[in-house]
């Protein structure tokens, strides 16, 4: 039986005669023919071993760990062929970039709820440092009430002594009137 | 049919490309794998449980056609990468090990389901022709480029470096390669001459990009290789390296 070897054995395992029955009697033979460090090489990597006949080559018959004493009598070629795999690079890189993008998106979320939190905890505590006056009717109707020295008569809607935003700076854009003072000439 | 180069360059017929293209794009969005002939594709089954990340050939089918093989072929399938552009014709670490264990040359072409990139070979062809090629790791890379200026300016074959580019840290392996095959540190940034390899920060990294001195410029391969004048890279300049020194 003629045994070839394919793969990174081929330039060092040319095609060899054996007098073999079976795969067991075939790696013995190959072991003394192309010895220990190709033996153990078949060994230790994944082959796959097929008989066929030299004149069908094509047509091959796997030789699986059920058949290790199957006859060979009908067969005057084993092939060996080492496994075939591959994949694809990114699957690495996409399982890191998967996790940052997971993680970003939890911490973004997370960022954004202590945000609200913290928000919701300002403006309470703002409410509470800034109590509104309390009426009795309508706020406009309460400033027609009492006199107001506001000038263009907006209703005064804090409560004397509550506190007053207070800004400062260069505005670009048409603000609110939140304060003015009186004219020299109404005191 | 197969020009003899340094490599076995395989060139693909007409019948051939189109035959590959078809059956990648039928597979799609699995990888496709198959065996080149002198004349001929053969696809091949791919058995793998995660086809659209991998494939592994049917071993009879294979057996089958080994004699006649030439080459393997088989397909990435194009995937969103958030990180940077990387050509998705990269061959991964298990190509590179596979490949060697089939000792033929390997194709691969990537897909997104519409169209088929033409493909790239490895074991990769060297060249002399060093500037406008197109960044793929471990075929024009910052450490091929170097290979082939050390083969073709110089006469000396520097040995491959088995590194895994998405994992190893860069400047891990040229401080190991620079110990293993022989290159000595130049002290004085003067005393530079064609030939040194430069180490260079980059990308806010240290040590994991070099290029070669060769009068006044670095040839070094960026997303496009090139020579770019020294001058512009002496503030990321971290090691020159010398070989046999």
């Amino acid at each position: 039986m003629e045994v070839r070897i394919y793969g990174e054995l081929r330039q060092q395992c040319p095609d060899v005669d054996l007098d073999v029955k079976n795969i067991q009697q075939a790696l013995a033979g190959i072991k003394q023919v192309h010895g220990q460090a190709v033996s153990d090489h078949l060994l230790s990597n994944k082959y796959h071993y097929f008989l066929a006949r030299e004149s069908e080559p094509n047509k091959v018959i796997s030789l699986t760990d059920g058949l290790l004493t199957m006859s060979f009598d009908s067969f005057d070629l084993m092939v060996i062929v080492p496994d075939m795999q591959g994949d694809v690079y990114v699957v690495a890189i996409l399982g890191v970039a998967l996790f940052t993008t997971t993680s970003l998106t939890v911490a973004v979320i997370v960022a954004a709820v202590i945000n609200i939190a913290i928000a919701l905890a300002l403006g309470f505590l703002m409410q509470l440092l800034s109590p509104t006056p309390e009426f009795d009717s309508d706020p406009s109707e309460a400033a027609t009430r009492s006199s107001s020295s506001l000038f263009n008569g907006a209703p005064n809607i804090r409560e004397q002594g509550g506190s007053v935003p207070w800004c400062m700076g260069e505005s670009n854009a048409g603000g609110v009137l939140i304060s003015a003072g009186m004219y020299s000439e109404d005191v | 049919m197969s020009v003899s180069r340094v490599v076995n360059v395989i060139e693909l017929n007409k019948s051939q490309k189109e035959k590959i293209n078809a059956a990648v794009l039928a597979a799609f969005p699995k990888e496709m794998c198959g065996v080149i002939t002198s004349d001929d594709f053969i696809q091949i089954s791919n058995i793998n449980s995660d086809p659209e990340n991998s494939f592994t050939m049917q071993p009879k089918e294979y057996a089958g056609v080994v004699e006649r093989a030439i080459a393997i072929v088989h397909s990435h399938v194009k995937q969103p990468d958030t990180r940077i552009n990387i050509d998705p014709r990269t061959p991964s670490v298990k190509d590179l090990n596979y490949q060697k264990a089939s000792a033929l040359p390997w194709l691969i072409v990537a897909t997104e389901g519409l169209t088929v990139t033409p493909p790239v070979q490895f074991p990769r062809d060297p060249s002399s022709k060093y500037e406008g090629r197109n960044f793929i790791w471990y075929i024009n890379d910052c450490f091929t480029i170097v290979q082939d200026y050390y083969r073709y300016q110089l006469d000396i074959i520097l040995p491959a470096n088995e590194f895994d580019a998405f994992n190893d840290s860069i400047s891990e392996v040229i401080e190991w390669y620079a110990y293993e095959h022989g290159f000595d540190d130049v002290k004085k940034i003067d005393d530079i001459k064609n030939g040194d390899i430069v180490i260079l920060d980059s990308l806010g990294q240290k040590q994991n990009h070099l290029g070669v001195y060769h009068d006044e410029k670095i040839l070094h391969q960026m997303q496009v290789s090139r020579f770019d004048p020294f001058q512009n890279y002496l503030g990321r300049i971290n090691r020159i390296l010398r070989y046999g020194s």
